[in-house]
């Protein structure tokens, strides 16, 4: 981190940090929605597993 | 000093206004006099502010105060009242009836019907105040809980409703940890059923100092999952106890630093048999060989932590108390649970963090109090933009504070500290001995025992009996050793025939930040009766010693060498104005790690609000259609936009990855281009959510489907975000 401000370092990066993720969520729930197997266990309730 | 005047004559000029209304209210009937609730209420949907309506609401609950506990506020308890509700911070001494003074603002602000809360610093307190004072709150109309479990009540689960009961009542005593995780599991929860929290309105903090100060730096964590353990713990731990120091190690203990030296890096190459210790395939070899080495060396056993039932707890160093269910990061705990060969504990995963800047920040107003803000009244302005206003105690303050003793050695300070007690001690005044540590009060009564002077030690070990100890101190002849625990929250009654005798005598055997001194001088001379503070302190304090610069320390070699056996206090300007200059070096330093970390909180704030509102609408929302073709058109570019060109083989890779495990025949003409592609995988899912939707029986249960998809995506994207947050604060602060 030398010569550089770290407060703005960290600012900066936990912004990119949290672009990033909104994307990766979008990813994630592209695989769940799609990949996702829905079962009904026995006493009749949804169980959705994710992997 | 000018600016104070003129806000305490403001202040004043609000009291005589509600002392105006007293008569009134002291001739009404209770009848009348419950239903001014009502009137006040009517008043507030008429358009009338708060501020106008403070006068007569204030008078209210003062009479009724008195009608119901006997107690009338006095006008400096109304001043403080007056101060907390224009969202500032009172100064108020111990003793000066914090409680009682508390009731009016929150009375007031209740009346809006947005609810009002007082955070305590534990919850024996809010209990305490809560019921006391729930009489006088229904009895005007108003409901009034603690939002916890209450004491000797099964500590069964709460479930989300009996909490969204608790934050729904008019006014809430709880305390701000309790308040700190009931907001991050709120916003953990997975339906809107199961979510409890208002928005928040009003709150006062009791102990502000201490929960916006001292505890600003420490985040509240909601862990998860456990990570993956290491099982180099131990094997560190072996090899750093074969250590030998000087040789094999240095240690900095001014600069909180210490390293292996040559040859010990040689020893670890040897005993890990690795070829290169700074070889990148050892670095996590080395890295726990570092965290072993601080353990050994700066954590220590009765000062940074305790070991209880096979449990390394760490003690906080301001007051003293044991932090139950508080991990130092990064492996730190671990290398300590080694180094005590407890069982290792998981490092956990973070699911949800907050500081308790960045939960206050959450309320439209906030107010505190406590004895000790004075000090640090820029900070607070400067950060919260809160003005701390000291109020008048009733009665004059005449305890008195003794300029401090100053000894070169510790065993010197040590005996004339004892000394000066014992003194104290045959002239039949209570005493309470301050010690640094809890191993300090250990040696300190160990040594009263040897001079046969019966005692009570208060400290991280026996706070059960804390209340009990604290009852007895204020008797005549009791003598108290306590650690900085005593320090806050505790109001030592004195016995009768104390008064004549001078009171109670602090006596403290450590230097410490002036804030904390005061606290605890401040326990003397409660409401105006007699008492004195007097401070013995030693070059070789740890508060010294860590922050002296080398020319202090060349000035204490020289003084050691020259006066072997000196028994004298010293007195030399030099000495006086270096400490006065250490003390403010000191302050200022954590004032900027605050800043630093409120700095970094906001970062954080920015993204947990938005998370947290995004959260909140797949949680509220009822048709998910268009969020979800929104989603997955988006993660369609996403992927597509990872290559120049895509042929069938590559699409059914793809799909296979993300789509579908079945097998999918891709025709050749979604290849000829990536829209092609694009609508031909947005047409896919499309189907394969059709499918899937078949099973569900009605449209909650899709619904169900779709929310849980979603959350679940974006809950552990979060979790990976907070993680790597809170890995980039660390290397980012030195």
């Amino acid at each position: 981190m030398a010569g550089r401000d770290p407060s703005f370092e960290y600012q900066q990066r936990a912004f990119t940090a949290y672009r990033k993720m909104l994307l990766k969520a979008k990813l994630r729930a592209l695989d769940n929605l799609l990949l996702s197997t829905i079962k009904v266990n026995k006493k009749g309730e949804l169980v959705v597993s994710f992997n | 000093m000018v600016v104070d005047q003129m806000i305490l004559h403001k202040v004043k000029r609000t009291l005589h206004k509600v002392n105006k209304w007293q008569p009134t209210m002291r001739a009404m009937s209770d009848e009348e006099l419950q239903g001014q609730t009502a009137k006040l209420r009517q008043q507030l949907k008429a358009g009338k502010t708060l501020d106008q309506i403070l006068p007569e609401a204030f008078a209210t609950i003062r009479e009724a105060d008195y009608r119901l506990l006997g107690m009338f506020p006095y006008d400096v308890q109304v001043m403080g009242a007056i101060v907390l509700h224009s969202g500032n911070i009172a100064e108020m001494k111990t003793g000066e009836g914090k409680t009682l003074t508390a009731t009016m603002p929150l009375y007031l602000n209740a009346l809006e019907g947005k609810g009002a809360m007082l955070v305590t610093p534990n919850g024996y307190l809010a209990e305490r105040d809560e019921e006391q004072l729930e009489p006088v709150y229904n009895w005007l109309g108003l409901t009034a809980t603690v939002a916890f479990p209450k004491e000797g009540e099964e500590k069964k689960k709460v479930t989300p409703a009996e909490k969204r009961d608790w934050y729904n009542h008019d006014i809430i005593y709880t305390t701000a940890s309790g308040l700190a995780f009931d907001y991050l599991f709120n916003n953990l929860a997975s339906s809107t059923e199961s979510q409890y929290l208002r928005p928040y309105n009003y709150v006062i903090i009791d102990e502000v100092d201490d929960v916006l100060l001292d505890e600003a730096t420490s985040p509240f964590v909601v862990s998860s999952v456990p990570m993956l353990q290491s099982n180099l713990y131990g094997l560190a731990e072996n090899f750093v106890s074969m250590l030998v120091p000087k040789m094999d190690y240095r240690l900095k203990r001014d600069d909180k630093a210490v390293y292996l030296t040559y040859h010990g890096v040689r020893k670890a190459e040897r005993f890990f048999r690795v070829k290169n210790l700074f070889d990148a395939s050892s670095r996590e070899i080395y890295r726990h060989i570092a965290l072993a080495l601080r353990a050994h060396h700066f954590m220590r056993n009765g000062r940074e932590y305790l070991v209880e039932n096979g449990k390394v707890i760490l003690l906080d160093e301001t007051n003293g108390r044991l932090k139950h269910g508080v991990k130092v990061s990064t492996g730190l705990h671990q290398a300590v649970e080694a180094k005590e060969h407890v069982e290792l504990t998981p490092n956990q995963k973070v699911a949800a963090s907050i500081t308790f800047p960045g939960l206050f920040g959450l309320f439209n107003k906030i107010a505190g109090m406590s004895g000790t803000v004075k000090v640090n009244e820029n900070e607070f302005m400067n950060v919260y933009k809160m003005r701390v206003v000291q109020v008048p105690t009733n009665k004059p303050v005449i305890r008195k504070d003794y300029p401090d003793q100053v000894y070169i050695t510790t065993t010197e300070k040590m005996l004339h500290a004892i000394n000066y007690a014992l003194q104290l001690h045959k002239q039949g005044r209570p005493i309470l001995l301050v010690a640094g540590s809890v191993e300090n009060s250990e040696i300190i009564s160990e040594i009263l025992l040897n001079y046969g002077v019966p005692h009570n030690v208060l400290n991280a070990f026996n706070a059960a009996r804390e209340a009990a100890m604290i009852k007895g101190a204020g008797q005549e002849g009791a003598v108290t050793v306590a650690t900085n625990m005593a320090g806050r929250g505790t109001d030592i009654k004195l016995g009768p025939g104390v008064k004549e005798k001078g009171g109670l005598a602090v006596i403290g055997t450590e230097m410490l930040s002036p804030r904390v001194r005061l606290q605890l001088a401040g326990r003397a001379g409660r409401q105006g009766d007699p008492g004195s503070s007097r401070f013995f302190i030693s070059l070789e304090d740890n508060f010294i010693s860590q922050n002296s610069t080398k020319r202090f320390k060349q000035y204490y070699r020289k003084l050691v060498r020259r006066y072997p056996d000196r028994d004298q206090p010293l007195h030399s300007p030099r000495l006086l104005v270096s400490l006065a200059m250490l003390r403010s070096r000191v302050a200022g330093n954590e004032e900027a790690s605050r800043k630093r970390v409120n700095k970094n909180e906001l970062a954080l704030r920015l993204q947990r609000d938005n998370f947290y509102q995004e959260r909140r609408q797949i949680m509220g929302a009822d048709h998910f259609e268009q969020t979800v073709g929104y989603w997955i058109s988006e993660a369609i570019d996403y992927y597509l936009a990872q290559k120049e060109k895509w042929t069938v083989h590559d699409l059914s890779l793809l799909i296979n990855d993300h789509f579908s495990y079945d097998v999918v025949e891709v025709p050749a003409e979604a290849a000829a281009s990536k829209q092609q592609a694009k609508q031909y995988l947005e047409e896919l899912s499309r189907q394969i959510l059709t499918t899937k939707s078949a099973a569900l029986v009605n449209n909650e249960q899709l619904n169900h489907f779709y929310r849980s998809s979603l959350l679940n995506a974006i809950d552990s994207c979060w979790m990976d975000e907070m993680e790597l947050l809170t890995n980039l604060r660390a290397e980012v602060q030195p």
